[in-house]
């Protein structure tokens, strides 16, 4: 955070943090509120974090912003995600109201609540034209910082104002096998039957695997994820969490009955690519050259690949911005929340990449 | 040459038959989904969030039409004050008969690039769906053709949302009747409903009860032909003296029902379907207050009585123009003194016919003969019953033994004998027995009096009754003695009944438990 802080060269207005590793979270909040030095402080622990200078393992990566940049920080706990999600994102951008453009940054927990309700609840108050950005967080420790505190629950909203746009850029590396299959039953993220058969089964035909055991599905699934395909011919991929014992698929978001669905393929080509995607695709929305960035990358995609993987990733999106090299931060996470386009932003198995333009 | 065989196809028929794959698997979702919604605000809720996903649009909307205007059925992606201006008719057009789509710079005010709107409603237009994009990308026909079927899965889901809020106003209403009726059916007070003609239309079971008329004898039938002059009862009830409310109020009315007076409390409200009447039975409690009419008039005379005589002596005695002499003085004081007995006598029995209402009474049991106690009690009734009766006491030579408090006993049997004495005007044989029966002693008090009339024998242990309350046969009393002398003997564990006929005499029983 200190030569996050010193890098910034003005004194600062928002810092935000990434934690990877064993570490106490109360004390880390209190830490992290010291080395601030007045300024807010929000944040997340990641089962990695990203920095400009590497994949952070057991560490931290920090970022700081100007108090020339508009910028609030809400929290909102509670059960009910839409509201905790609409209660923080309010919170947060009461501080950049007036200001013509904005991000919302959404840090959540994966194991509390649902995800799609929490960015439907921000997407209430913040609209069509903020763009929404962040992730779940991941790591052994599972938390969020903001105020000084470390939050085990509900969500942390973080609105930083500009007077250009800041863009947004989402990108997966999932390619589906073309054999879609429609969902005959289901129960919110539990998918049962595809195409009136137990979904288990016509997933592994799908991908031409006899049974497995349940560790291997595991693994089968993390790189073998469902989607959505989209009427753009886009796809939108569905994490596949396990199964269960009556051979139905545990996803990590609701998919509807009646839905289309296909199995998808990962490589870590494609997973390199999309990183580049995502960056071009933020970028393009800028109307000044990047001066900071922060992504969120699904830690699933790099799990199976392993970290060799994740630097190749990280070396991608590096290049990808070019030079000069934007201050960066990030990190690894178990969801992610990425809109700039549409009005869902609830993703798995992806980059979500949020450029800001340097200061006038 | 042509070949016959079907070759695969190419990968951009592929994703042709791939997106009209997906257009299906949508269009099914979409009505899996309108279908779900229990409401209108959730089928807006459910539907507009759907629509932003499946288009990739940031606005989504549905908004209603009618005679009333426009009302927003719901809306995704909209601020309170965006969504609102959607219901001014000069924002967006409703009238349109098919899909429309629109690209622009600020569509809808809200800086919206490409809008499709499709109407739904059959024959006549009910309203129109909308998604809207913010971002640079038009709709094309496949999107506004999706739109269009989404549009007719709304209409269908709004009539089915109304013929199930339709069908759900009809249960409740049909459940609140049933309730009412359980409810009318299970109260105490009397209840019916007569319709303008003077028919009863509902008779529930009290007032079966009350009346002892059957629901099937007097539903759809005039109740001025069960109860004559119930016209002129209902009338008066009904009389607005109340500046046209309908208020019910209650009057207590004597009704004639089978030859029998009753008297009800009867109140009455005017409604469309005719006149309700709830009514309960006051009978018990003017009988009630008629004993009590009864025993303030005989508890004065029965005071007044003595009073006089008192009074009198007194008088007389303090004359200082007459010399009465010594015999006269003397004769003049026992009067006083009797009726001073007499006196303090009835202020007991009025004192203990109260208490006897609340727990405070306590009894001291022990055994007790009561040949023996009979004897006594026989012996004072001689000395101040004149000649012309005669007493006698029938009992075995060995003593019976009963459990009771012996002053109460006395005062039961002193009752019974006094009764048989004053009910004995010309005089006769007053007969005590006394003998065991199984567990109990059986105590009797025989007299050849005036007897008990049948319907008379029921009443007259209860309190403040009397057989002769005008005193016709000249038989004077304040009408609790029986009640006093039941209430102790049921404290005793014991029993006490009566037998009698008129002009016959009377036998009353008292059985205790044997000690």
């Amino acid at each position: 955070m200190e030569r996050a802080i010193a890098e910034l060269g003005s004194e600062p207005g928002l810092v935000l943090v990434f934690l990877a590793g064993d570490l106490e979270p109360e004390a880390v909040a209190a830490e992290t509120r010291e080395a601030a030095a007045g300024a807010l402080v929000a944040g997340m622990t990641g089962t990695a974090a990203i920095g400009a200078d590497g994949v952070v393992e057991a560490g931290c990566s920090a970022i700081a912003f100007s108090a020339s940049v508009p910028a609030g920080v809400g929290t909102a706990e509670g059960a009910d995600g839409r509201k905790s999600g609409r209660e923080a994102t309010s919170r947060a951008m009461a501080a950049i109201d007036g200001v013509p453009h904005g991000i919302v940054l959404l840090l959540v927990d994966s194991e509390s609540g649902d995800q799609a309700e929490i960015v439907a609840g921000a997407y209430a108050v913040a609209g069509g034209r903020i763009p929404l950005a962040g992730g779940a967080a991941g790591g052994p420790a599972r938390a969020r910082f903001a105020d000084g505190r470390a939050l085990s629950d509900g969500v942390v909203a973080v609105a930083v104002g500009s007077t250009t746009p800041i863009g947004v850029g989402v990108a997966h590396g999932c390619v589906p096998r073309r054999i879609p299959s429609i969902v005959t039953r289901s129960e919110g993220p539990r998918v049962i039957q595809l195409d009136g058969r137990p979904a288990q089964d016509v997933y592994l035909e799908t991908l031409g695997v006899d049974a497995v055991a349940d560790d291997e599905f595991e693994v089968l699934a993390m790189i073998h994820p469902l989607a959505e395909p989209e009427l753009s011919g886009s796809v939108r991929p569905r994490y596949v969490r396990g199964r269960d014992g009556d051979g139905a698929l545990l996803c990590a978001t609701s998919i509807e009955r009646n839905a289309a669905v296909e199995v998808c393929d990962q490589t870590p080509d494609t997973v390199v690519e999309s990183a580049r995607e995502a960056v071009a695709d933020a970028v393009s929305q800028l109307e000044r050259p990047v001066g900071a960035a922060l992504v969120f990358d699904c830690a699933a995609r790099s799990a199976w690949f392993g970290t060799p993987l994740a630097e190749r990733e990280l070396e991608a999106v590096l290049d990808a911005f070019g030079e000069p090299a934007p201050g960066l931060a990030g990190a690894y996470t178990r969801g992610e929340i990425g809109r700039a386009r549409g009005a869902k932003g609830d993703r798995n198995h992806s980059v979500v990449v949020a450029a800001f333009g340097t200061l006038d | 040459m042509l070949s016959s065989r079907p070759s695969a196809p190419s990968t951009d028929g592929r994703d042709q038959l791939l997106r009209r794959f997906v257009e299906a698997a949508r269009r099914a979702q979409f009505v899996s989904l309108v279908n779900r919604a229990r409401s209108e605000a959730e089928l807006g809720d459910l539907l507009t969030a759907e629509l932003c996903e499946a288009f990739e649009a940031e606005i989504a909307f549905v908004l209603a039409t009618g005679e009333e205007g426009r009302s927003l059925v719901g809306a995704y992606g909209l601020q309170l004050p965006e969504a609102g201006r959607l219901l001014d008719r000069g924002l967006l057009d409703c009238s349109i008969e098919v899909p429309q789509r629109l690209e622009g710079q600020n569509l809808l005010s809200v800086g919206a690039r490409a809008l499709v709107v499709a109407p739904f409603g059959a024959t006549t237009p009910r309203g129109v769906v909308g998604v809207a994009r913010l971002h640079d990308e038009p709709f094309d026909e496949t999107e506004a053709a999706l739109l269009e079927a989404v549009a007719a899965s709304i209409a269908h889901a709004l009539e089915r949302l109304r013929l199930a809020e339709e069908l759900d106003r009809l249960y409740r209403r049909s459940h609140e009747r049933a309730q009412a009726a359980r409810v009318i059916d299970s109260i105490a007070d009397g209840v019916l409903l007569v319709d303008d003609a003077g028919i009863v239309q509902l008779w529930n079971p009290a007032a079966e009860a009350i009346t002892g008329l059957r629901r099937e004898a007097v539903v759809g039938r005039p109740l001025q032909e069960l109860i004559p002059g119930w016209s002129t009862v209902a009338d008066s009830l009904l009389t607005d003296d109340d500046g046209g409310s309908s208020r019910a109020r209650a009057s207590a009315v004597p009704v004639d029902v089978g030859g029998r007076e009753l008297w009800l409390s009867i109140s009455a409200v005017g409604l469309e379907e005719g006149s309700v009447f709830a009514f309960h039975d006051l009978s018990e409690e003017r009988k009630l207050e008629q004993l009590k009419a009864d025993f303030i008039a005989t508890v004065s005379h029965e005071l007044r009585t003595p009073l006089a005589a008192v009074h009198g002596a007194a008088k007389t005695l303090l004359r200082e123009d007459v010399d009465l002499g010594h015999d006269v003085s003397r004769q003049l004081l026992t009067l006083v003194s009797e009726q001073s007995d007499r006196l303090a006598q009835m202020v007991d029995d009025i004192l203990l016919a109260s208490r006897l209402e609340s727990p405070e009474l306590e009894l001291t049991m022990e055994r007790v003969d009561v040949a023996g106690l009979a004897e006594q009690v026989i012996a004072g009734a001689r000395m101040h019953a004149g000649e012309h009766m005669t007493f006698a006491l029938v009992a075995p030579r060995s003593p019976q033994l009963v459990a009771a408090d012996r002053d109460k006993l006395r005062q039961v049997l002193t009752n019974l004998i006094g009764n048989a004495v004053k009910y004995s005007p010309a005089g006769g044989r007053v007969e005590v027995s006394a003998r065991a029966e199984g567990s109990h002693v059986e105590l009797a008090v025989r007299d050849e009096g005036l007897g008990i009339a049948p319907s008379e024998q029921r009443l007259i242990f209860e309190k403040f009754y009397r057989a002769d309350p005008t005193m016709t046969r000249g038989v004077s009393g304040s009408g609790l003695g029986l009640y006093i002398s039941r209430e102790l003997v049921q404290r005793m564990g014991g029993t006490i009944t009566v037998e009698s006929q008129l002009g016959e005499g009377s036998t009353f029983v008292v059985r205790l438990p044997l000690q």
